[in-house]
């Protein structure tokens, strides 16, 4: 078996790729090599594969209804063997809602990511690109959103369409973008004066090809890098949503309206409001190691080997 | 018989800095011509004029005698190409040397990319083991064919060259010097050739045209150079300087 | 001649997460009162001897030698504060580019009275200065007080190099480390910042370490030269006999370079041996 992998490893970092995949697979093996390298990092990872994990799996994993709860016997129950976390006021099996709102979390940061980091690609390659009036509209309106906080802009959102994770998804999207912007525009504008750059305009290359098939893919790490640290702060301002009624609404089990609900019982069932907190705790970790990870493993300036 | 490349009275002007004074060339076909100067004469300038890439002033341009405009279409550049100074940064640092070479084509519209892919490779002396590897698993001399394989590719009839070897090994540069001599004599391409380095002009050019702050010195056959049959004072000191230091003439106190 | 420098058998190794690197693998020369030049193509280990020598190497290099001494003095076990002494008060270096080895911030004046100041500590401030203007002129910049007052982005190259010089000169040293100080001026203020570097070099009776990958250069300045290739020293001779180099690939680094007159259709091409490396 050490041999096989012996040899599959040789491939990986073979000298002479005869292929396009292989190649692609020898770097993504290399960078593989030093993020792993990193215990933090690797813990980063292991947490959000967790997180991965109970959310597909939720109905497997959780012993109860995240939104049935036995309101006769059951409310404010402490953490014990019949439920690990206890319930909340509505006799709802805690570590089940947890369970069921991890889904909640990787729906809102996956969307959010989703929608705000192509805009900001886009947005910032352009107007790095392009220069000029391009380059000052693009950041101008860039400011205009940054200008923007979350939390006012989700008011302004709930009052028009009525309160919902999705509008909350909505609103944390359209905030989170501008900086992308800046850092796809940051680097875009170191690259633009490149010679390889300056080659493929020699070749005739159209500006829409060079920003998509050579300025983009250079941002990508930076970028990806930047999402994944963000990833905490976007989990924190879902949450911050729900604690205000704006995002998930009940009997929704997302983690912030948890600590909403749980807050008038913060005193003496500290475990209604403190369990979801400490589940976004650890997944916000999660967050920040796996990308101070992948910033390490990915910075192309370190080398490959 | 019409020259290959015609440059009457070139003005480039950057944010009001003069690099480029007026100056005017001949290169006739399959000629090799030299521009030499040191840092600031502004013979890197008359590339980037040539290729698009700075903004002229005035005067005239002339590929085979069809004056250029302001903008480049797609026909110039399949008849002239660039290999730039540094190896290092002319290549793009996520791309293999597979689809760098497939990225002018793939512009172009040319079919039968393995094939021409594979023959670059070959003219310029990289074995098929190459092709897929990164620039950053290239060696200096490596990068540098790869840049002439992606120069070559689109069958230009003119090359510009930008100090193609001085950052290389002394070693490595004279391999490269070779093959681009070879590639030339093969091809019967047209080489523009700048260098700060004398002795590498006059082994790669026929004639030469020295240059300071903008400005066209002196014009000379490249025998002429050898024989020392200056007429300039500055080509004289270049000339001078060429041959190392001479612990002779130490300064007076 | 009584050695300057000493310098048996050193080895400069870097660990890295493949194995250890082997920069420099047993360079042995001693140098007087003279002008030693070290010549290599990238990767033969000359910068890195420099900088062992200088005690500059990376942190995570390991230097070891059999023996290493300057004046005596063992520079492998001598303590921190020592070395640190010896360093630009007896043992300067000059870089490549004056731009990334001078301050950006501070003026040109400002960086040399501070170097003197730091190695003379009984020197007031209008004596460093006026001393620092001496050295200025002594480097043939003509406005010195001018130059005085500029930063380094400020200058040309060359000035900016002459400058790097006054600074490393100011203090003394008996032994200058100059690593390509002018590879990246042009060809006409080579020579004019190399006349400096000779004349100094020759009124103060320093020894001079000369790096550089130009064989020819370094051949026409210096007193003896070093090959270097792969870590290792293929040949030690005088620059006056270059031409009847032994090893081939000293040979062969001379011959592959382009010359005016000789008119050679292809270049010579060094092929590298196996065994040059082992």
């Amino acid at each position: 078996m050490s041999e096989l992998g012996q040899t599959r490893r040789d491939w990986l970092l073979s000298e002479r790729p005869a292929s396009r995949t292989q190649a692609r697979l020898g770097r993504v093996y290399v960078a593989w090599r030093r993020f792993t390298a990193n215990r933090l990092a690797f813990l980063g990872l292991l947490i959000i594969i967790a997180l991965l994990v109970v959310a597909a799996l939720a109905p497997m994993l959780a012993p109860y209804s995240p939104v049935v709860g036995d309101l006769k016997t059951s409310r404010l129950l402490p953490p014990g063997a019949e439920h690990w976390l206890g319930t909340d006021d509505l006799g709802r099996d805690i570590l089940s809602r947890l369970i069921y709102g991890s889904r909640w979390t990787l729906y809102v940061v996956v969307l959010v990511a989703i929608i705000a980091a192509p805009i900001g690609l886009l947005v910032g390659t352009v107007a790095g690109y392009a220069g000029g009036w391009t380059d000052a509209v693009l950041m101008r309106l860039t400011d205009i959103f940054l200008a923007f906080p979350k939390l006012i802009l989700a008011l302004a959102f709930v009052a028009a369409l009525g309160p919902g994770i999705e509008n909350a998804v909505l609103a944390i999207a359209i905030t989170s973008w501008p900086p992308y912007a800046r850092i796809a525009r940051a680097e875009t504008l170191t690259i633009r004066n490149s010679d390889y750059i300056k080659a493929v305009q020699l070749m005739g290359a159209s500006p829409i090809r060079i920003v998509l098939r050579h300025i983009m893919p250079l941002c990508i790490s930076s970028l990806i890098i930047r999402v994944t640290l963000d990833m905490a702060g976007i989990i924190l301002t879902a949450a911050g949503l729900g604690f205000l009624g704006l995002g998930a609404q009940p009997p929704l089990p997302e983690w912030g309206a948890m600590i909403a609900s749980g807050r008038r019982f913060i005193l003496d069932q500290w475990w209604v409001a403190g369990a979801p907190g400490g589940a976004i705790l650890i997944v916000s970790l999660g967050f920040n190691l796996l990308g101070d990870g992948l910033r390490d493993a990915l910075d192309p300036r370190s080398g490959e080997k | 018989m019409t020259a290959m490349l015609s440059i009457e009275g070139l003005k480039v002007i950057y944010h009001g800095f003069s690099a480029l004074k007026g100056v005017s060339f001949d290169v006739e076909p399959g000629e090799s011509f030299g521009l030499v100067g040191e840092s600031g004469s502004g013979k890197t300038t008359i590339l980037r004029a040539i290729a698009g890439l700075a903004p002229v002033a005035s005067g005239t341009i002339a590929v085979n005698g069809k004056r250029l405009g302001a903008r480049r279409d797609k026909a110039f550049y399949r008849r002239v190409q660039m290999v730039f100074q540094d190896p290092y940064g002319s290549l793009h640092p996520r791309q293999t040397v597979d689809r760098l070479l497939q990225e002018p084509l793939a512009i172009h519209g040319l079919g039968q990319g393995e094939q021409r892919i594979q023959r670059a490779l070959d003219e310029v002396g990289l074995g098929s083991g190459f092709r897929f590897r990164y620039s950053h698993q290239l060696s200096g001399g490596q990068r540098q064919r790869v840049a002439i394989a992606r120069a070559l590719i689109l069958e230009p009839t003119i090359l510009l060259l930008d100090e193609p070897t001085s950052a290389l090994d002394a070693s490595v540069q004279a391999e490269v010097l070779n093959l681009l001599e070879e590639i030339r004599g093969r091809r019967k391409l047209t080489y523009l050739m700048v260098s700060h380095d004398l002795a590498i002009i006059t082994h790669m050019c026929e004639r030469l045209m020295v240059m300071q702050s903008g400005e066209a010195v002196e014009n000379l056959d490249v025998n002429q150079l050898a024989a020392h049959q200056v007429t300039r004072s500055y080509t004289r000191n270049l000339l001078k300087a060429s041959e190392g230091f001479d612990r002779r003439t130490r300064l007076r106190p | 001649m009584t050695s300057l420098l000493e310098v048996d058998d050193l080895r400069v190794t870097f660990p890295t997460r493949t194995g250890v690197i082997e920069a420099v693998r047993g360079v042995s020369f001693a140098l007087g009162r003279e002008r030693l030049g070290i010549v290599g193509e990238s990767g033969s280990g000359k910068s890195q001897t420099g900088r062992a020598i200088m005690g500059l190497a990376p942190p995570q290099a390991v230097v070891s030698a059999k023996k290493l001494a300057f004046d005596g003095i063992d520079l492998l076990t001598a303590p921190a504060t020592e070395r640190r002494a010896l360093r630009g008060k007896r043992i300067a270096m000059i870089l490549q580019d004056a731009k990334y080895s001078l301050d950006p911030v501070m003026t040109i004046g400002r960086q040399i009275v501070e170097t003197l100041r730091t190695h003379e500590k009984n020197v007031n401030k209008a004596e460093a200065t006026e001393r620092a203007i001496a050295m200025l002129e002594a480097v043939q910049i003509r406005d010195p007080k001018r130059v005085f007052d500029l930063h380094p982005h400020e200058v040309s190259g060359g000035m900016g190099q002459r400058a790097m010089i006054a600074m490393m000169l100011i203090a003394g040293p008996e032994l200058m480390i100059a690593d390509e100080p002018t590879s990246a001026l042009d060809v006409t203020v080579q020579l004019e910042v190399l006349s400096i570097l000779d004349k100094l070099v020759s009124e103060r009776g320093m020894g001079l370490i000369f790096i550089s990958h130009d064989l020819r250069l370094v051949s026409s300045f210096c007193d003896r030269v070093i090959v270097m290739y792969a870590g290792k020293v293929m040949e030690q001779l005088k620059a006056s006999e270059l031409v009847s180099a032994q090893h081939p690939y000293t040979q062969g680094l001379l011959d592959c370079m382009p010359k005016i007159g000789a008119d050679r259709h292809p270049l010579p091409v060094l092929s590298r041996k196996p065994e040059w490396a082992a």
